[in-house]
Protein backbone atom coordinates (compact mmCIF):
# COMPACT_ATOMS: atom_id res chain seq x y z
CA UNK A 1 0.00 0.00 0.00
CA UNK A 2 1.32 3.17 -0.80
CA UNK A 3 -0.58 4.96 1.64
CA UNK A 4 1.36 2.75 4.08
CA UNK A 5 4.61 3.17 2.38
CA UNK A 6 4.06 7.25 2.93
CA UNK A 7 3.86 6.58 6.87
CA UNK A 8 -0.32 7.75 6.23
CA UNK A 9 -2.93 5.59 7.80
CA UNK A 10 -6.22 5.66 6.03
CA UNK A 11 -9.32 6.82 7.71
CA UNK A 12 -12.73 7.42 7.20
CA UNK A 13 -14.66 9.77 9.08
CA UNK A 14 -18.14 9.98 10.78
CA UNK A 15 -19.76 9.62 7.61
CA UNK A 16 -17.96 6.47 6.60
CA UNK A 17 -15.87 8.16 3.31
CA UNK A 18 -12.62 6.94 2.76
CA UNK A 19 -10.00 9.75 3.37
CA UNK A 20 -7.15 7.40 2.78
CA UNK A 21 -4.03 9.86 1.50
CA UNK A 22 -4.35 7.39 -1.65
CA UNK A 23 -6.83 9.78 -3.32
CA UNK A 24 -4.43 12.65 -3.65
CA UNK A 25 -2.65 13.20 -6.74
CA UNK A 26 0.83 11.80 -7.51
CA UNK A 27 2.68 15.21 -6.86
CA UNK A 28 1.26 15.82 -3.56
CA UNK A 29 1.86 11.78 -2.30
CA UNK A 30 5.46 13.04 -2.68
CA UNK A 31 5.30 16.21 -0.70
CA UNK A 32 2.88 14.34 2.26
CA UNK A 33 5.89 11.40 1.93
CA UNK A 34 8.01 14.00 3.90
CA UNK A 35 5.61 16.31 5.55
CA UNK A 36 3.57 13.19 6.97
CA UNK A 37 6.75 12.58 9.60
CA UNK A 38 5.54 13.22 13.12
CA UNK A 39 8.09 15.85 14.67
CA UNK A 40 9.02 17.34 11.45
CA UNK A 41 9.84 21.14 11.86
CA UNK A 42 11.69 23.94 11.05
CA UNK A 43 14.11 26.33 13.26
CA UNK A 44 12.77 29.79 12.12
CA UNK A 45 15.06 33.26 12.62
CA UNK A 46 13.63 33.98 16.17
CA UNK A 47 14.51 30.57 17.90
CA UNK A 48 11.18 29.05 17.88
CA UNK A 49 10.08 25.85 15.60
CA UNK A 50 7.42 26.01 12.73
CA UNK A 51 5.46 22.39 12.51
CA UNK A 52 5.59 21.13 9.07
CA UNK A 53 3.77 18.36 9.82
CA UNK A 54 0.73 17.54 7.33
CA UNK A 55 -1.52 14.35 8.18
CA UNK A 56 -2.04 13.18 4.91
CA UNK A 57 -5.19 11.38 5.35
CA UNK A 58 -7.36 14.39 7.24
CA UNK A 59 -5.57 16.61 4.20
CA UNK A 60 -6.54 13.99 1.32
CA UNK A 61 -10.34 14.37 2.79
CA UNK A 62 -10.13 18.11 3.55
CA UNK A 63 -11.89 20.45 0.89
CA UNK A 64 -8.33 21.52 0.32
CA UNK A 65 -7.44 17.83 -0.80
CA UNK A 66 -9.00 18.56 -4.50
CA UNK A 67 -6.77 21.54 -4.74
CA UNK A 68 -3.10 19.63 -3.71
CA UNK A 69 -0.78 21.06 -1.96
CA UNK A 70 0.32 23.46 -4.63
CA UNK A 71 -2.94 25.35 -4.76
CA UNK A 72 -2.00 27.60 -1.61
CA UNK A 73 2.19 26.89 -2.20
CA UNK A 74 2.47 27.82 -5.48
CA UNK A 75 6.19 28.82 -5.06
CA UNK A 76 7.50 25.11 -3.99
CA UNK A 77 8.40 23.53 -6.74
CA UNK A 78 10.53 19.93 -6.08
CA UNK A 79 13.56 20.42 -7.72
CA UNK A 80 14.66 22.73 -5.41
CA UNK A 81 12.59 22.67 -2.67
CA UNK A 82 13.20 22.24 0.46
CA UNK A 83 16.90 24.24 -0.24
CA UNK A 84 14.66 27.13 -1.78
CA UNK A 85 12.55 27.81 1.47
CA UNK A 86 12.02 31.59 2.25
CA UNK A 87 12.91 32.58 5.63
CA UNK A 88 10.69 33.07 8.17
CA UNK A 89 11.06 35.24 11.10
CA UNK A 90 8.53 33.85 13.60
CA UNK A 91 5.41 31.79 13.17
CA UNK A 92 3.14 34.55 13.29
CA UNK A 93 4.44 36.48 10.55
CA UNK A 94 4.37 33.16 8.50
CA UNK A 95 0.56 32.35 9.88
CA UNK A 96 -0.12 36.02 8.70
CA UNK A 97 1.00 35.82 5.20
CA UNK A 98 -0.40 32.12 4.73
CA UNK A 99 -3.51 33.89 5.24
CA UNK A 100 -2.81 36.08 1.93
CA UNK A 101 -3.42 32.78 0.34
CA UNK A 102 -6.58 32.21 1.97
CA UNK A 103 -8.21 35.32 0.36
CA UNK A 104 -7.47 34.37 -3.21
CA UNK A 105 -10.32 31.75 -2.97
CA UNK A 106 -12.43 33.20 0.03
CA UNK A 107 -12.30 37.35 -0.19
CA UNK A 108 -16.07 37.66 -0.01
CA UNK A 109 -15.32 36.33 3.78
CA UNK A 110 -12.35 39.02 4.38
CA UNK A 111 -14.58 41.81 3.91
CA UNK A 112 -16.36 41.26 7.41
CA UNK A 113 -13.05 39.15 8.62
CA UNK A 114 -11.00 42.99 8.31
CA UNK A 115 -13.24 44.92 10.89
CA UNK A 116 -13.42 41.98 13.20
CA UNK A 117 -11.60 41.92 16.69
CA UNK A 118 -9.72 38.95 15.51
CA UNK A 119 -8.67 40.87 12.56
CA UNK A 120 -7.75 44.20 14.56
CA UNK A 121 -5.53 42.31 16.90
CA UNK A 122 -3.72 40.47 14.18
CA UNK A 123 -2.98 43.89 12.68
CA UNK A 124 -1.84 45.15 16.15
CA UNK A 125 0.54 42.30 16.35
CA UNK A 126 -1.07 40.72 19.59
CA UNK A 127 -0.69 37.03 20.18
CA UNK A 128 -4.00 36.56 20.62
CA UNK A 129 -5.28 37.47 17.08
CA UNK A 130 -6.47 34.31 15.16
CA UNK A 131 -4.79 34.05 11.36
CA UNK A 132 -7.35 31.63 9.03
CA UNK A 133 -5.42 28.60 9.64
CA UNK A 134 -6.02 29.49 13.40
CA UNK A 135 -10.23 29.10 13.36
CA UNK A 136 -9.80 26.75 10.34
CA UNK A 137 -7.01 24.46 10.15
CA UNK A 138 -6.28 24.56 6.04
CA UNK A 139 -5.24 20.81 5.93
CA UNK A 140 -7.98 18.96 7.52
CA UNK A 141 -11.20 21.78 7.05
CA UNK A 142 -13.98 19.70 6.01
CA UNK A 143 -17.90 20.99 5.27
CA UNK A 144 -18.23 19.25 9.00
CA UNK A 145 -15.00 21.00 10.38
CA UNK A 146 -16.56 24.21 9.13
CA UNK A 147 -19.85 23.83 10.77
CA UNK A 148 -19.06 22.61 14.00
CA UNK A 149 -15.27 23.73 14.44
CA UNK A 150 -15.49 27.29 14.56
CA UNK A 151 -17.65 26.63 17.72
CA UNK A 152 -14.56 24.07 19.38
CA UNK A 153 -12.28 26.78 17.81
CA UNK A 154 -13.97 29.48 19.76
CA UNK A 155 -13.40 27.56 22.76
CA UNK A 156 -10.05 26.24 22.23
CA UNK A 157 -8.74 30.21 22.89
CA UNK A 158 -11.44 30.84 24.85
CA UNK A 159 -11.54 28.47 27.49
CA UNK A 160 -12.69 30.59 29.97
CA UNK A 161 -15.81 30.69 28.01
CA UNK A 162 -18.00 28.64 30.18
CA UNK A 163 -17.25 30.20 33.33
CA UNK A 164 -17.54 33.98 31.99
CA UNK A 165 -20.97 33.48 30.72
CA UNK A 166 -22.20 31.75 33.99
CA UNK A 167 -21.80 34.52 35.63
CA UNK A 168 -23.93 36.95 33.98
CA UNK A 169 -26.15 34.01 31.67
CA UNK A 170 -29.21 32.04 33.51
CA UNK A 171 -28.46 28.91 32.22
CA UNK A 172 -25.55 29.54 30.50
CA UNK A 173 -24.60 25.97 29.77
CA UNK A 174 -27.74 25.47 27.63
CA UNK A 175 -27.21 28.34 25.81
CA UNK A 176 -23.82 27.79 25.06
CA UNK A 177 -24.99 24.38 23.56
CA UNK A 178 -28.11 25.85 21.68
CA UNK A 179 -26.42 29.09 20.49
CA UNK A 180 -23.74 29.25 18.04
CA UNK A 181 -21.33 31.76 19.47
CA UNK A 182 -21.53 33.95 16.38
CA UNK A 183 -24.95 34.17 16.97
CA UNK A 184 -24.42 36.48 19.66
CA UNK A 185 -21.05 37.64 18.70
CA UNK A 186 -22.08 38.64 15.31
CA UNK A 187 -25.28 40.88 16.19
CA UNK A 188 -25.60 42.69 13.42
CA UNK A 189 -25.48 39.54 11.40
CA UNK A 190 -29.16 37.23 10.40
CA UNK A 191 -30.04 34.56 12.76
CA UNK A 192 -32.11 31.07 12.31
CA UNK A 193 -33.19 28.52 14.35
CA UNK A 194 -31.52 25.25 12.59
CA UNK A 195 -33.78 22.05 13.55
CA UNK A 196 -31.09 19.20 13.54
CA UNK A 197 -32.09 15.77 13.20
CA UNK A 198 -30.37 13.41 15.11
CA UNK A 199 -30.85 9.52 14.93
CA UNK A 200 -28.80 7.57 17.82
CA UNK A 201 -27.69 10.66 19.34
CA UNK A 202 -25.71 11.99 15.97
CA UNK A 203 -26.60 13.86 13.33
CA UNK A 204 -28.74 12.42 10.56
CA UNK A 205 -25.75 11.43 7.88
CA UNK A 206 -26.66 10.46 4.36
CA UNK A 207 -25.30 6.53 3.99
CA UNK A 208 -25.31 4.60 0.85
CA UNK A 209 -28.21 3.00 -0.01
CA UNK A 210 -30.39 5.02 1.86
CA UNK A 211 -32.57 7.79 0.56
CA UNK A 212 -31.22 11.13 0.99
CA UNK A 213 -31.94 13.05 4.02
CA UNK A 214 -33.01 16.31 1.20
CA UNK A 215 -35.26 13.59 -0.67
CA UNK A 216 -37.19 12.71 2.26
CA UNK A 217 -38.00 16.24 2.78
CA UNK A 218 -38.59 17.33 -0.79
CA UNK A 219 -41.34 14.33 -0.49
CA UNK A 220 -42.63 15.99 2.45
CA UNK A 221 -43.40 19.11 1.13
CA UNK A 222 -46.14 18.33 -0.86
CA UNK A 223 -47.13 22.28 -1.24
CA UNK A 224 -43.27 22.78 -2.22
CA UNK A 225 -43.34 25.84 -0.09
CA UNK A 226 -41.36 24.64 3.10
CA UNK A 227 -42.56 22.33 5.69
CA UNK A 228 -45.50 23.34 7.74
CA UNK A 229 -46.29 21.29 11.06
CA UNK A 230 -47.86 18.71 9.04
CA UNK A 231 -45.38 18.17 6.45
CA UNK A 232 -42.61 18.24 9.42
CA UNK A 233 -44.26 15.44 11.02
CA UNK A 234 -44.25 13.37 7.77
CA UNK A 235 -41.02 13.97 7.09
CA UNK A 236 -39.62 12.42 10.50
CA UNK A 237 -42.17 9.95 10.19
CA UNK A 238 -40.63 9.28 6.91
CA UNK A 239 -37.14 9.32 8.32
CA UNK A 240 -38.14 7.03 11.24
CA UNK A 241 -39.25 4.33 8.79
CA UNK A 242 -35.44 4.53 7.63
CA UNK A 243 -33.94 3.05 10.84
CA UNK A 244 -33.62 4.57 14.30
CA UNK A 245 -36.00 7.14 16.07
CA UNK A 246 -34.83 10.56 15.58
CA UNK A 247 -34.86 13.63 17.60
CA UNK A 248 -34.42 16.85 17.29
CA UNK A 249 -31.70 19.46 18.49
CA UNK A 250 -32.92 22.86 17.80
CA UNK A 251 -29.71 25.60 16.95
CA UNK A 252 -29.39 29.00 16.75
CA UNK A 253 -26.86 30.17 14.44
CA UNK A 254 -25.99 32.46 11.69
CA UNK A 255 -27.93 32.16 7.99
CA UNK A 256 -24.60 32.79 6.71
CA UNK A 257 -21.12 31.24 7.67
CA UNK A 258 -19.18 34.71 5.89
CA UNK A 259 -21.03 37.14 8.79
CA UNK A 260 -19.80 34.85 11.03
CA UNK A 261 -16.04 36.66 10.90
CA UNK A 262 -17.85 40.02 11.25
CA UNK A 263 -17.44 39.53 15.44
CA UNK A 264 -16.83 43.17 16.92
CA UNK A 265 -15.20 43.16 20.19
CA UNK A 266 -17.00 41.02 22.99
CA UNK A 267 -19.38 44.21 24.81
CA UNK A 268 -21.22 44.69 21.01
CA UNK A 269 -22.12 41.25 21.55
CA UNK A 270 -26.07 40.55 22.02
CA UNK A 271 -26.63 40.76 26.20
CA UNK A 272 -30.65 41.69 25.53
CA UNK A 273 -32.23 38.49 25.83
CA UNK A 274 -35.42 39.68 24.16
CA UNK A 275 -33.25 39.23 21.09
CA UNK A 276 -34.88 35.88 21.24
CA UNK A 277 -36.64 35.45 24.07
CA UNK A 278 -39.52 37.23 21.77
CA UNK A 279 -41.49 35.45 19.53
CA UNK A 280 -41.16 38.05 17.19
CA UNK A 281 -37.17 37.82 17.63
CA UNK A 282 -34.87 37.26 14.30
CA UNK A 283 -33.93 33.79 15.08
CA UNK A 284 -38.09 32.56 15.10
CA UNK A 285 -38.38 34.42 11.76
CA UNK A 286 -36.53 31.84 9.51
CA UNK A 287 -36.40 28.15 10.47
CA UNK A 288 -34.75 25.07 8.40
CA UNK A 289 -34.83 21.41 9.47
CA UNK A 290 -31.48 19.33 8.77
CA UNK A 291 -29.37 16.41 7.97
CA UNK A 292 -25.83 16.12 6.91
CA UNK A 293 -24.89 14.34 3.57
CA UNK A 294 -21.98 12.04 2.93
CA UNK A 295 -19.37 14.59 3.13
CA UNK A 296 -20.55 16.12 6.69
CA UNK A 297 -22.01 19.28 4.54
CA UNK A 298 -25.17 20.15 5.79
CA UNK A 299 -28.62 19.94 3.83
CA UNK A 300 -31.09 21.99 5.11
CA UNK A 301 -34.67 22.70 4.20
CA UNK A 302 -37.02 25.36 4.72
CA UNK A 303 -39.66 24.96 7.77
CA UNK A 304 -42.94 27.10 7.96
CA UNK A 305 -42.06 29.24 11.81
CA UNK A 306 -45.55 27.75 12.89
CA UNK A 307 -43.20 24.57 13.57
CA UNK A 308 -41.72 26.17 16.75
CA UNK A 309 -45.45 27.01 18.24
CA UNK A 310 -47.72 24.08 16.92
CA UNK A 311 -49.33 21.60 19.18
CA UNK A 312 -48.91 18.93 16.12
CA UNK A 313 -45.26 18.93 16.44
CA UNK A 314 -44.71 19.61 20.64
CA UNK A 315 -43.98 16.19 21.10
CA UNK A 316 -41.16 16.51 18.58
CA UNK A 317 -39.65 20.03 19.63
CA UNK A 318 -39.97 19.16 23.47
CA UNK A 319 -36.25 19.48 23.67
CA UNK A 320 -36.12 22.56 22.26
CA UNK A 321 -37.88 25.59 23.83
CA UNK A 322 -36.97 29.44 24.37
CA UNK A 323 -39.31 30.84 27.03
CA UNK A 324 -40.82 33.85 25.41
CA UNK A 325 -39.66 32.99 22.14
CA UNK A 326 -41.13 29.80 21.06
CA UNK A 327 -44.31 29.40 23.17
CA UNK A 328 -47.77 27.33 21.90
CA UNK A 329 -50.47 29.01 20.52
CA UNK A 330 -53.05 26.79 22.27
CA UNK A 331 -51.75 27.39 25.67
CA UNK A 332 -52.13 30.93 24.78
CA UNK A 333 -55.54 30.33 23.49
CA UNK A 334 -56.34 28.37 27.00
CA UNK A 335 -54.56 31.23 29.23
CA UNK A 336 -57.05 33.68 27.32
CA UNK A 337 -59.99 31.16 28.12
CA UNK A 338 -59.31 30.62 31.83
CA UNK A 339 -58.32 34.44 32.40
CA UNK A 340 -62.39 34.96 30.98
CA UNK A 341 -63.99 32.50 32.37
CA UNK A 342 -62.09 33.17 35.68
CA UNK A 343 -63.76 36.55 36.01
CA UNK A 344 -67.03 35.98 33.69
CA UNK A 345 -68.23 33.03 35.49
CA UNK A 346 -67.93 34.82 38.47
CA UNK A 347 -69.47 38.09 37.03
CA UNK A 348 -72.50 36.10 36.74
CA UNK A 349 -72.89 34.84 39.16
CA UNK A 350 -73.09 37.75 41.11
CA UNK A 351 -75.70 39.24 38.40
CA UNK A 352 -77.37 36.25 38.78
CA UNK A 353 -77.84 36.80 42.66
CA UNK A 354 -78.47 40.54 42.40
CA UNK A 355 -81.53 40.12 40.13
CA UNK A 356 -83.14 37.18 42.09
CA UNK A 357 -82.73 39.45 45.34
CA UNK A 358 -84.76 42.16 43.42
CA UNK A 359 -87.23 39.41 42.08
CA UNK A 360 -90.31 40.55 43.77
CA UNK A 361 -92.34 37.87 46.57
CA UNK A 362 -95.94 36.98 46.24
CA UNK A 363 -96.16 39.78 48.83
CA UNK A 364 -94.91 42.65 46.70
CA UNK A 365 -91.77 42.80 48.87
CA UNK A 366 -87.78 42.19 47.74
CA UNK A 367 -85.73 39.88 49.35
CA UNK B 1 -73.34 35.23 67.43
CA UNK B 2 -69.92 33.92 68.25
CA UNK B 3 -66.61 35.21 67.80
CA UNK B 4 -64.72 32.35 66.74
CA UNK B 5 -60.46 32.15 65.91
CA UNK B 6 -60.61 30.36 61.95
CA UNK B 7 -57.20 31.37 61.26
CA UNK B 8 -54.24 31.50 63.29
CA UNK B 9 -51.61 34.15 63.14
CA UNK B 10 -49.39 32.35 60.91
CA UNK B 11 -51.99 30.91 58.60
CA UNK B 12 -52.69 34.70 57.74
CA UNK B 13 -49.23 35.60 57.20
CA UNK B 14 -48.88 32.87 54.79
CA UNK B 15 -52.13 33.58 53.06
CA UNK B 16 -52.02 37.37 52.47
CA UNK B 17 -47.73 36.54 51.53
CA UNK B 18 -49.23 34.16 49.34
CA UNK B 19 -52.06 35.69 47.77
CA UNK B 20 -49.43 38.86 46.73
CA UNK B 21 -46.96 36.41 45.58
CA UNK B 22 -49.13 34.55 43.26
CA UNK B 23 -50.80 37.38 41.57
CA UNK B 24 -47.13 39.01 41.47
CA UNK B 25 -45.89 35.81 39.67
CA UNK B 26 -48.63 35.81 37.17
CA UNK B 27 -47.72 39.38 36.19
CA UNK B 28 -44.39 38.89 35.66
CA UNK B 29 -44.97 35.38 34.18
CA UNK B 30 -47.13 37.04 31.63
CA UNK B 31 -44.84 39.78 31.05
CA UNK B 32 -41.79 37.06 30.62
CA UNK B 33 -44.48 35.05 28.17
CA UNK B 34 -45.56 38.35 26.31
CA UNK B 35 -43.65 41.19 27.04
CA UNK B 36 -46.07 43.34 26.78
CA UNK B 37 -47.46 44.37 30.42
CA UNK B 38 -44.56 46.35 31.65
CA UNK B 39 -41.67 48.24 30.55
CA UNK B 40 -39.12 46.44 32.64
CA UNK B 41 -36.47 44.34 30.75
CA UNK B 42 -36.73 40.50 30.35
CA UNK B 43 -33.95 39.91 32.42
CA UNK B 44 -35.15 42.24 35.15
CA UNK B 45 -38.89 40.45 35.09
CA UNK B 46 -37.08 36.89 35.25
CA UNK B 47 -35.18 37.94 37.93
CA UNK B 48 -37.78 38.98 40.10
CA UNK B 49 -40.52 36.05 38.86
CA UNK B 50 -37.53 33.65 40.39
CA UNK B 51 -37.19 35.58 43.66
CA UNK B 52 -40.90 35.76 44.23
CA UNK B 53 -40.82 31.87 43.74
CA UNK B 54 -38.36 31.14 46.08
CA UNK B 55 -39.81 33.80 48.96
CA UNK B 56 -42.94 31.40 48.12
CA UNK B 57 -41.67 28.04 48.30
CA UNK B 58 -40.02 29.19 51.93
CA UNK B 59 -43.88 30.73 52.57
CA UNK B 60 -44.96 27.35 52.03
CA UNK B 61 -43.03 25.43 54.35
CA UNK B 62 -45.02 28.17 57.04
CA UNK B 63 -48.05 26.81 55.98
CA UNK B 64 -47.02 23.32 55.51
CA UNK B 65 -45.63 23.00 58.85
CA UNK B 66 -48.16 24.94 60.67
CA UNK B 67 -50.84 22.41 59.90
CA UNK B 68 -48.40 19.06 60.51
CA UNK B 69 -47.37 20.52 63.84
CA UNK B 70 -50.81 21.94 64.90
CA UNK B 71 -54.32 19.78 65.69
CA UNK B 72 -55.13 22.69 62.93
CA UNK B 73 -54.53 19.91 60.55
CA UNK B 74 -57.94 18.85 60.57
CA UNK B 75 -59.51 21.44 58.76
CA UNK B 76 -57.71 19.46 55.70
CA UNK B 77 -58.78 15.88 56.60
CA UNK B 78 -61.06 14.29 54.07
CA UNK B 79 -64.27 12.99 54.40
CA UNK B 80 -63.61 8.92 54.36
CA UNK B 81 -67.33 8.17 54.23
CA UNK B 82 -67.83 8.74 50.17
CA UNK B 83 -71.24 8.63 50.26
CA UNK B 84 -71.66 11.37 53.30
CA UNK B 85 -68.35 12.93 51.11
CA UNK B 86 -70.37 13.42 47.76
CA UNK B 87 -73.64 14.18 49.24
CA UNK B 88 -72.38 17.27 51.32
CA UNK B 89 -70.46 18.21 48.12
CA UNK B 90 -73.66 17.79 45.98
CA UNK B 91 -75.09 19.94 48.71
CA UNK B 92 -72.77 22.45 49.04
CA UNK B 93 -72.67 22.83 44.95
CA UNK B 94 -76.45 22.92 44.77
CA UNK B 95 -76.49 26.27 46.90
CA UNK B 96 -73.91 27.51 45.27
CA UNK B 97 -75.79 27.00 42.05
CA UNK B 98 -79.39 27.49 43.00
CA UNK B 99 -80.09 27.94 46.98
CA UNK B 100 -78.03 31.46 46.82
CA UNK B 101 -80.17 32.41 45.13
CA UNK B 102 -83.36 31.60 46.37
CA UNK B 103 -81.80 32.99 50.05
CA UNK B 104 -81.17 29.74 51.44
CA UNK B 105 -78.38 29.61 54.41
CA UNK B 106 -75.01 28.01 53.43
CA UNK B 107 -75.38 23.97 54.39
CA UNK B 108 -71.68 24.29 55.58
CA UNK B 109 -71.45 26.09 59.26
CA UNK B 110 -68.20 27.23 59.81
CA UNK B 111 -66.09 26.11 63.25
CA UNK B 112 -62.41 26.37 64.21
CA UNK B 113 -61.74 22.94 63.18
CA UNK B 114 -63.96 22.59 59.92
CA UNK B 115 -63.49 25.96 57.97
CA UNK B 116 -63.96 24.70 54.70
CA UNK B 117 -67.09 23.53 52.98
CA UNK B 118 -66.90 20.07 51.34
CA UNK B 119 -65.97 21.83 47.89
CA UNK B 120 -63.18 23.96 49.62
CA UNK B 121 -62.04 20.92 51.35
CA UNK B 122 -60.94 18.80 48.39
CA UNK B 123 -60.10 21.67 46.39
CA UNK B 124 -57.51 23.03 48.99
CA UNK B 125 -56.59 19.34 49.22
CA UNK B 126 -55.60 19.25 45.38
CA UNK B 127 -54.50 22.62 45.41
CA UNK B 128 -51.95 22.71 48.23
CA UNK B 129 -51.27 19.05 47.94
CA UNK B 130 -50.55 18.83 44.26
CA UNK B 131 -50.55 21.85 41.96
CA UNK B 132 -48.77 23.99 44.56
CA UNK B 133 -46.14 21.76 44.58
CA UNK B 134 -46.15 21.00 41.00
CA UNK B 135 -45.92 24.62 40.04
CA UNK B 136 -43.03 25.25 42.56
CA UNK B 137 -41.18 22.26 41.43
CA UNK B 138 -41.17 23.08 37.74
CA UNK B 139 -40.57 26.70 38.12
CA UNK B 140 -37.51 25.63 40.38
CA UNK B 141 -36.21 23.67 36.85
CA UNK B 142 -37.13 25.92 34.80
CA UNK B 143 -34.79 27.87 36.82
CA UNK B 144 -32.07 26.22 36.27
CA UNK B 145 -32.34 23.40 33.68
CA UNK B 146 -29.01 21.97 34.21
CA UNK B 147 -28.98 21.77 37.70
CA UNK B 148 -32.64 19.72 36.94
CA UNK B 149 -31.53 18.10 34.32
CA UNK B 150 -32.52 14.62 35.65
CA UNK B 151 -35.93 15.80 35.84
CA UNK B 152 -35.91 17.37 32.24
CA UNK B 153 -34.46 14.30 30.75
CA UNK B 154 -37.14 12.17 32.54
CA UNK B 155 -40.04 14.52 31.39
CA UNK B 156 -38.68 14.71 27.91
CA UNK B 157 -37.74 18.31 27.54
CA UNK B 158 -38.03 21.65 28.71
CA UNK B 159 -40.98 22.28 26.72
CA UNK B 160 -42.76 19.84 28.36
CA UNK B 161 -41.57 21.23 31.89
CA UNK B 162 -42.92 24.85 30.24
CA UNK B 163 -45.99 23.48 29.51
CA UNK B 164 -46.81 21.88 32.73
CA UNK B 165 -45.80 25.10 34.51
CA UNK B 166 -48.03 27.10 32.12
CA UNK B 167 -50.53 25.10 32.43
CA UNK B 168 -51.11 24.58 35.97
CA UNK B 169 -50.69 28.75 35.91
CA UNK B 170 -53.62 29.12 34.05
CA UNK B 171 -55.34 27.01 36.66
CA UNK B 172 -54.19 29.96 38.89
CA UNK B 173 -55.32 32.17 36.65
CA UNK B 174 -58.83 30.73 36.89
CA UNK B 175 -58.96 30.02 40.80
CA UNK B 176 -57.73 33.28 41.75
CA UNK B 177 -61.06 35.51 40.48
CA UNK B 178 -63.42 32.64 41.82
CA UNK B 179 -61.45 32.21 45.16
CA UNK B 180 -61.84 36.45 45.86
CA UNK B 181 -65.45 36.19 44.56
CA UNK B 182 -66.69 33.30 46.93
CA UNK B 183 -65.18 35.17 49.79
CA UNK B 184 -67.59 37.62 49.27
CA UNK B 185 -70.42 35.20 49.85
CA UNK B 186 -70.88 35.43 53.14
CA UNK B 187 -73.17 37.53 55.46
CA UNK B 188 -71.57 40.49 54.05
CA UNK B 189 -68.97 41.18 51.45
CA UNK B 190 -66.32 42.23 53.17
CA UNK B 191 -66.87 39.32 56.25
CA UNK B 192 -64.83 36.46 54.88
CA UNK B 193 -61.76 39.41 54.02
CA UNK B 194 -61.85 40.75 57.37
CA UNK B 195 -61.46 36.78 58.79
CA UNK B 196 -58.67 36.50 56.97
CA UNK B 197 -57.15 39.81 58.44
CA UNK B 198 -58.00 39.63 62.39
CA UNK B 199 -58.53 35.31 62.41
CA UNK B 200 -61.95 35.67 63.53
CA UNK B 201 -64.98 34.98 62.04
CA UNK B 202 -68.61 35.30 63.51
CA UNK B 203 -70.77 32.31 62.92
CA UNK B 204 -74.14 31.73 64.21
CA UNK B 205 -73.67 30.05 67.55
CA UNK B 206 -74.03 26.02 67.20
CA UNK B 207 -72.20 23.05 68.78
CA UNK B 208 -69.31 23.38 66.35
CA UNK B 209 -67.88 26.80 67.50
CA UNK B 210 -65.36 26.75 69.47
CA UNK B 211 -63.34 29.33 71.51
CA UNK B 212 -60.70 31.21 70.01
CA UNK B 213 -56.86 31.46 71.97
CA UNK B 214 -57.50 34.30 73.48
CA UNK B 215 -61.02 33.65 74.51
CA UNK B 216 -62.54 35.31 71.92
CA UNK B 217 -66.79 34.89 71.15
Amino acid sequence: MLGACLGVNPVADAAGADHSAERLSAGDRVCVGCHAADGLTRKLANGDSLSLTVDGAAFAGSVHGPMGCIGCHPQVALPAHPGDVPNIDDARQYAMARSESCRACHGRVFRPYEGSVHALRLRAGSAAGPACGDCHPPHAVTPRSTQEGPTNACVRCHGDTAAQHERWLPNAARHLRAVACSACHAPDALRRVDLRVLAGGERLTDRDGSVPFEQHARAADTNHDGLDANEFRRLLTSLEREGNPVALQGYIELRSGIEAHELPPKAAAIKDCVKCHDEKALPFQNVTVSGVDADGRPIRYDVHREVLSSPITWDALRGFYAIGGTRMKLLDVLLALGLVGGITVPALHLALRRLSRRAPNPDGSTR
Amino acid sequence: MTRIYVHPAPVRLWHWLNALGFVALIVTGLQIRYGVLLTLSFRTVVDAHNAIGFVLIANYFVWLLFYLFTDRITVYHPELNPARHYRNMLRQVVYYGYGIFKGHPNPHVVSAYRKFNPLQSMSYQIIMLVLVPLQFYSGLVLWDLQRFAGTVEALGGARVVDTIHVVLCIVFVVFIPVHVYLTTLGRSAGEHIRAMLTGYEEVDDGPDAAPGPAGGS
